[in-house]
């Protein structure tokens, strides 16, 4: 009996202090109430940032579909697979409950809030001013950026700049397109200023202040703000630190990461089981998905038309466009670099801004356009050829859809110049008008489930 | 019929005269006087032949005659008689000076009067007022099955089990009352001889593909079902509230066998069978498979090409639109002449086989001297019916009690290995579920090669084909092992402080090792890659340590006509569970699975931990067994809730008053009994991860530099400091009657349940950031009615007992969410939708209607369609009547797997040495979204198909049965979007279980020393009566997401077993 009456004096103990047997912490995963607090955090939570933009969701995978397979470069021709998930959006017929766009929306907001924490909590920490500042830049140009495509995919978003709770944002808002804007011109100014202009080792990648300056520029042009757009792309075309590859195929290859040409790059690696390569993006084995009006649009000897011409992976069943060519890893996975802006995209901005200024016959318009030309083995432009600044935007954008072919941005192009619908009838494809923006995803319309706060975009 | 049973006569004259000796030291010899008598059942007045007659005191006995009399001479000394026949209490008589004494014995087998395990105790049936299920050994015993919860199907009202998978070993779905959370768990609780297990071994090693999960493993199949002395299923909260924040779901009783005072009992059972699959799928042989995809070929670059004819060669196809998935597999073109004798290949027969399954149990128990011992070692070895997979057990279970004075303890230990052999058969051909593959790969297709090596022609085949892998080549070479180790026991002190209070201790403990080893080899071909592939394997061990201190204190007191009992404790838990993985690639060669060979890609290792703090106490009030009341509380505190909401509490109090005690009823002669029942009572649930309220960060790597990857963190979900268990609040109502001296029994209950502050994945705002919040919001009412009829009977030596249970259940969706908008989740593929919405029941499909096919243009033009739709394709319904068809707006809800009743009947006839049993299952109502369906009937001939195939539309002029579309290999008119035509009718009608025995004569036995011996042949699963055209009506894809329940995305089949047993006793 004294034993017994030992040993249950040993279990009253052993359970007495009920605080600490009940309060346990994650033993294997850190936890947001002890992240934020040194210079290291805040280096792992931009890290963490860049990773937003490696999602399937953006540039690892879908904007493949809704930015590049919506214009018209590319056709998606499989209605059975994911019951027709990507086919509807190359055709027009999405519902408002496609998934690929509630990721992509998800996916974009899942960044600017990984940026919005570090751009909350930063400046109460004591580190170093120049980290401090680059820092500051990187999370202040993912958010741009992130931003940017979501303004151009939807038109009026939520607007959040500090992260908040998941109460508080059941009261956000659909943000006017010009706020959205400024707010978009204010990171990427601060961020220009805020950056260093490049990096060595293994720093090579980050965001630069040429970068932020690039993608301003694109804003800028976007907004039809030439002005702006040609002052600040002036820095960049006249700068050194980017150039024009002298072989446009050179640009792509998994063989010549970062190189000159390169302004910003999502950056992949293949053959990791921790999920930082990509599946192959256009890959296909039923048929050619490249629209015939695109191959059709080069001139004989262009270089850049072997790009987009469909070649087979070794090992697989797949071909995929010469542009992202890599050889599967054995996880099936492939590795290369979304070129998010380029240095021959920043030359094309700058001609447009330029003639969007004011049309000149000669001049740096008509120089920045030809060393694309150039480059791509293709006759220089006369002025007798594009004599009015119509003629030219029309030149600069038809050389945007060659130069830039299935990176993302034709359907931006056709969107801001207002000629997606003719374009895309070209394809045999009819588009609505209203379809110029995609439908605000249909759980995100259900959560708020406010037809005065957050309304569908017209027409769905 | 003196001697109709002298094994049980000379036992009993072995134990007496043990107790005789252990009792009396003086033995003498005096007059005797002769006394006579008959023996009768107390409940129907049946003469009980054989039953022993004892002397007290003395080795003088006697044996009933077929008449139930005896004759017995009583020496001078002896003046009590003992009364003892298996299956009934035994009985002692004073002799008096009377010369004939009968006796009427009462069977322990009546159901009002056996033991029933409750939380923390043991009680009378008579005495129960919650409700309470109970299965005794006796009918879990034989059946050929791995685990006991498979034995558990049928048997119990309200308590459905279904085998969503007949993998040896694997997992099953057992659900009682129906389902009440939406995101926890709804696994009942299991507690083994008092010890709660843990639900989180249950996905221990994880899966081979995370977006077609392997069905996982049963890690209740560790428990040797001969070990297990009685099941009880605790149904209503009121019972369930012991439990408190674990028994929201329901609880599951475990109680293994103890050892009985007296002779040493071995027992040996043993069972040895022959599996085969109980289903194969009528398919299109290669022949019909070559003409329909030869028309969907056609179909395709018709629709494309207008100007196009069949005959076109490839040559001219290939510059046509949607080349190559127009162009003619020249694999099929000899089957299209017809010419005749060419190969088709059973796919199904290459993957299924006939397997053994082999079950030995050796036991011994006894009690001697205060010592009381069960000890038993099992042996089974199921091979599955599904090529290279199987399913072995090892296990040895001690059972040891000892008393001294007033301290009583013991121990139970159950050390247990068991290996699981396992193939992906889950999973259509994207998660290589080798079922799914081998009803897809084309019949034109061998198995093997000429030279012996597997034919991969299917996998890149070209020509715009879904590659397949050969599924017998990932079966057999994939190499899946996966172990369990596991040690389940606890050591007890029992001290009676005084005569009513006593004090316990219980240390418990359930260890658990887990270790998978997987190696994809070379010579395996990844899909849509041709030739040797890269191997890869990993290596996952889990590691669970669950440790249990309880302190109880019971209190049990009579004065007068009350009974008054009282139980208080408590006790705390805590499991711990470490997990390491790695992963290899890049093996040089096949020769050798284990990863030091190849090169190690990447490594984890994690540690989660939950505690549980809980205080009980019980008080029970019985006024002259007329009158019962009964309260409990627990408080559970647990590490997983919120630090704002760290304890629960959970009451409950019923009632129970048996009528038939009472004067007005106790004439009433063809009443025996009637208790009524009523009981209410908080539970909860609390099966929400670990560090749930805590926003944890995620590892978000970047690649920087030179392909250098740099580490990112970022925020996975967000904070929840409120964040607590699930509860449920549950009425009972019901009653226990008997009726014509006990010859049938009736027990109804009603519940109506309410589980509230559910555990939900709240949709918020994506532009927070996160995509939800885990939120305790919603509510969910499940009220149903459960009727249990059972009767014995006796004619002459004719025994017939037989149990029937019906029970429905209604689950309706009472509160969602903040807004209180419905969730819509998909399944396997996006247009797979389930909608949970109020005032439904939690997770119907949510799917566009199919209405057949249109079988002409003016069909078409007469009704919405899509643009692209043409003759023979789906005729899709205008749920909203816009005339459009729209692909989220015309969704409607068509159908649940919920469903609408269940029903079990068992009978056992027993006549001489024979007995009979069977035992039928049935579901009613429920229906499957077998998207198997997307491959196997999609008419795209892309893989082989249902030979409903057969009945397709082909022309205006032979449209088939007009519900099968065209064949077209670019399906037009959105054909594969999921409708009705996806989901299928699953009610079914199972017979479970046949057995046929014999127990030899036991003047033939004793002659060998053998005290029983019993053959028997069995017949697991022989018949199934159902609509559904996949493999089992019991399948559900994704059995622990309750909002997405019931798809067939390719199953393992359930075997037919046929087997012959054994049942010896020494």
């Amino acid at each position: 009996m004294k034993q017994l009456t030992i040993l249950f004096a040993a279990i009253m103990g052993l359970t007495a202090c009920q605080k600490d047997f009940l309060d346990l912490k994650p033993l294997s995963q850190p936890n947001v109430d002890n992240f934020y607090k040194t210079a290291n955090d805040f280096g792992n939570a931009v890290n963490g940032a860049y990773d937003a933009l490696q999602s399937s969701n953006q540039y690892g995978g879908d904007y493949n579909t809704i930015v590049e397979a919506r214009g018209d470069n590319i056709l998606d021709n499989d209605p059975s697979s994911g019951s027709g998930l990507r086919y509807n959006i190359d055709r027009f017929i999405e519902p408002t409950t496609n998934s690929v766009l509630r990721d992509t929306w998800g996916s974009l907001y899942t960044g600017i809030n990984r940026c919005n924490l570090i751009l909350d909590k930063i400046d109460a920490v004591n580190m170093d001013a120049t980290l401090k500042a680059r820092y500051k830049g990187e999370a202040q140009f993912i958010r741009a950026l992130s931003y940017f495509n979501l303004v151009r995919l939807w038109g009026k978003v939520p607007l959040v700049l500090t992260a908040g709770t998941t109460t508080e944002a059941r009261s956000y808002t659909r943000n006017e397109v010009a706020d959205i804007y400024a707010a978009i011109e204010k990171d990427l100014t601060a961020a220009a200023a805020g950056l260093p202009a490049t990096y060595t080792g293994a720093d090579v990648g980050r965001a630069t202040s040429g970068a932020a300056k690039g993608m301003l520029g694109k804003v800028y042009v976007t907004e039809k703000k030439y002005d702006l757009a040609a002052a600040v792309l002036k820095d960049v075309v006249n700068g050194t630190t980017y150039q024009l590859l002298p072989n446009v195929g050179d640009v792509f290859l998994v063989t010549n990461k970062n190189n000159a040409e390169l302004l910003f790059s999502v950056k992949f690696k293949k053959g990791g089981l921790l999920g930082e390569g990509h599946g192959s993006w256009f890959g296909t084995s039923i048929g050619d998905p490249v629209e015939p009006s695109l191959r059709a649009a080069y001139s004989a000897g262009d270089k850049r038309l072997p790009l987009s011409v469909m070649i087979p992976v070794p090992t697989s069943i797949n071909a995929v466009p010469r542009k992202f060519y890599d050889e599967l890893s054995a996880t099936s996975d492939v590795g290369n670099d979304f070129p998010v802006l380029r240095f021959a995209d920043v030359l094309l901005l700058y001609a447009e801004a330029l003639n969007g200024v004011g049309y000149q016959a000669t001049g740096d318009a008509f120089t920045a356009l030809n060393r694309v030309r150039t480059r791509a083995g293709v006759a220089n432009y006369t002025a007798a050829q594009l004599p009015t600044k119509e003629a030219f935007q029309t030149a600069v954008i038809r050389e945007r859809r060659l130069e830039l072919a299935l990176e993302s941005d034709r359907w931006f192009d056709l969107i801001r110049t207002g000629t997606a619908v003719d374009a895309i009838k070209v394809t045999g494809i009819t588009m609505p008008a209203y379809r110029v923006y995609y439908p605000i995803p249909q759980s995100e319309i259900d959560v708020y489930n406010n037809k005065t706060i957050f309304p569908q975009n017209d027409g769905y | 019929m003196k001697n109709s049973l002298p094994g049980f006569t000379r036992n009993g004259y072995r134990q007496w005269a043990l107790i005789s000796l252990l009792f009396l030291t003086v033995q003498c010899s005096y007059a005797q006087s002769m006394i006579t008598g008959t023996v009768t059942d107390a409940a129907n007045g049946d003469a009980l032949a054989g039953t022993t007659i004892q002397v007290k005191g003395t080795n003088v006995g006697a044996t009933t005659d077929s008449q139930g009399k005896y004759q017995i001479n009583l020496p001078a000394a002896g003046k009590i008689l003992v009364f003892s026949f298996i299956g009934y209490q035994p009985l002692d008589i004073v002799v008096g000076n009377r010369s004939v004494v009968n006796a009427q014995l009462t069977g322990t087998d009546n159901a009002l009067s056996e033991v029933v395990v409750v939380g923390y105790g043991v009680q009378n049936r008579r005495d129960i007022t919650t409700a309470i299920g109970s299965v005794k050994a006796k009918d879990l015993a034989g059946q050929p099955v791995a685990s006991f919860d498979q034995a558990l199907a049928a048997k119990i009202a309200g308590v459905q089990v279904s085998q969503t998978s007949g993998a040896p070993g694997a997992a099953l779905s057992v659900r009682v009352r129906g389902t009440g959370s939406i995101s926890a768990g709804n696994d009942p609780l299991y507690v083994v001889d008092g010890i709660p297990l843990s639900r989180d071994t249950k996905f221990a090693t994880g899966s081979t593909n995370t977006q077609f999960p392997d069905n996982p493993i049963n890690v209740l199949s560790t428990i040797n079902t001969d070990d297990i002395e009685s099941i009880e299923v605790l149904k209503d909260a009121s019972a369930a509230a012991i439990y408190g924040s674990r028994g929201s779901n329901g609880v599951v009783l475990l109680t293994t066998k103890r050892g009985k005072e007296g002779k040493t009992v071995i027992n040996y059972d043993s069972y040895v069978g022959v599996q085969q699959v109980s289903k194969k799928i009528d398919l299109l042989d290669a022949y019909q498979y070559a003409q329909l995809s030869n028309e969907a070929k056609n179909n395709a670059y018709l629709d494309r090409n207008p100007t196009g004819k069949p005959t076109d060669s490839n040559a001219i196809r290939s510059a046509g639109i949607g080349a190559p998935s127009t162009l003619i597999q020249p694999e099929i073109v000899p089957y299209l002449s017809g010419q005749a004798g060419l190969p088709s290949t059973d796919w199904q027969d290459a993957i299924f086989r006939s397997a053994t399954i082999q079950n030995h149990t050796l036991s011994i128990s006894g009690g001697k001297d205060n010592v009381k011992f069960y000890v038993s070692g099992n042996y089974m070895n199921q091979r599955g019916v599904v090529i290279s997979s199987g399913f072995k057990r090892y296990s040895t279970r001690a059972n040891v009690e000892v008393k001294s004075g007033k301290l009583t303890a013991g121990i139970n230990l159950n050390p247990t290995y068991s290996y699981h052999d396992l193939v992906k058969a889950e999973g259509p051909y994207l998660g290589e579920g080798v079922v799914g593959l081998a009803l897809q790969s084309a019949p034109v297709f061998s198995v093997y090669n000429a030279d012996g090596t597997y034919n991969f022609g299917n996998n890149g085949w070209g020509y715009g084909a879904t590659s397949i892998l050969n599924p017998v080549a990932i079966a057999n070479q994939v190499s899946d092992k996966l172990s369990q180790l596991r040690v389940l026991g606890n050591v007890y002190a029992q001290y009676a402080i005084t005569k009513d209070l006593s004090y316990r201790l219980s240390l418990g403990t359930d260890v658990n090792s887990f270790q998978r080893d997987y190696y994809r080899p070379s010579t395996l071909e990844i899909r849509d890659r041709k030739g040797p592939s890269t191997p890869t394997g990993f290596s996952r061990a889990q590691n669970f340590v669950n440790w249990l201190v309880e302190n109880t204190v019971n209190y049990n007191h009579s004065f007068g006509l009350h009974t008054v009992s009282a139980l208080a404790g408590f006790s705390s838990q805590k499991d711990r569970r470490v997990s390491n993985e790695l992963t290899a690639t890049n093996f040089p060669n096949d020769l050798v699975y284990t990863l030091n060979a190849g090169q190690v890609s990447s490594g984890s290792s994690d540690v989660q931990e939950w505690s549980l703090l809980s205080y009980i106490g019980r008080v029970q009030y019985d006024y002259n067994g007329k009158y019962l009341l009964s309260a409990a509380v627990r408080a559970d505190g647990s590490s997983r809730f919120g630090r704002n909401n760290r304890f629960g509490y959970f009451p409950s109090v019923s009632a129970g008053w048996n009528l038939s005690q009472e004067a007005f009823l106790k004439s009433v002669s063809w009443l025996s009994d009637l208790k009524l029942r009523a009981s209410y009572g908080l539970t909860g649930n609390f099966q929400i991860p670990n560090y749930g309220s805590i926003s944890l960060l995620n590892y978000q790597n970047y690649i920087l530099g030179n392909e250098t990857i740099v580490s990112g963190l970022a925020p996975g979900n967000s904070a929840n400091d409120k964040l607590r268990w699930e509860k449920t609040a549950m009425f009972d109502i019901g009653f226990d009657a008997s009726f014509l001296r006990n010859k049938l029994n009736l027990t109804v209950d009603y519940y109506n349940s309410n589980t509230s502050d559910l555990l939900l994945n709240v949709p918020v705002p994506r532009a927070s950031g996160f995509s939800t919040e885990l939120q305790n919001i919603g509510k969910v009412n499940n009220q149903g009615i459960e009727l249990t009829l059972g009767t014995r009977q006796t004619f002459g030596r004719f025994r017939w007992e037989a149990s029937a249970n019906i029970a429905a259940n209604r689950n309706k969706v009472i509160a969602l969410g903040p807004s209180g908008d419905p969730i819509i989740v998909a399944g396997g593929v996006a247009g797979a939708q389930f909608i949970t919405q109020i005032g439904h029941p939690i997770g119907e499909y949510y799917t566009m209607i199919n209405d057949g096919v249109f079988k002409n243009q003016a069909e078409i033009d007469a009704y919405p369609h899509t643009t692209t739709t043409r003759p023979g394709d789906f005729k899709f319904r205008d749920v909203n009547g816009d005339g459009k068809i729209d692909f989220s707006s015309d969704r409607t809800v068509t159908g649940s797997y919920l469903p609408k009743y269940t029903f079990g009947f068992t009978n056992n006839f027993a006549y001489r040495g024979f007995d009979l049993s069977f035992a039928l299952q049935g579901v009613q109502g429920h229906k499957i979204l077998n998207l198997l369906r997307r491959y196997v009937y999609n008419m795209e001939g892309n893989g082989n198909l249902f030979a409903g195939a057969l009945d397709r539309w082909q022309s205006v002029d032979n449209p088939g049965n007009g519900l099968v579309n065209r064949a077209n290999r670019l399906a037009s008119g959105s054909n594969g979007e999921i409708s009705t035509w996806h989901i299928e009718d699953g009610s079914y009608v199972r017979v479970r279980n046949i057995t046929v025995g014999y127990a030899l004569p036991t003047a033939l036995l004793q002659k060998i020393n053998v005290s029983r011996a019993r053959l028997y042949v069995t017949a697991q699963n022989p018949f199934t009566f159902t609509k559904y055209l996949g493999f089992n009506p019991e399948v559900n894809s994704r059995p622990d997401s309750a909002l997405s329940s019931g798809e067939d995305y390719g199953t393992y089949p359930l075997p037919r077993t046929t087997s012959v047993g054994l049942n010896l006793s020494f």
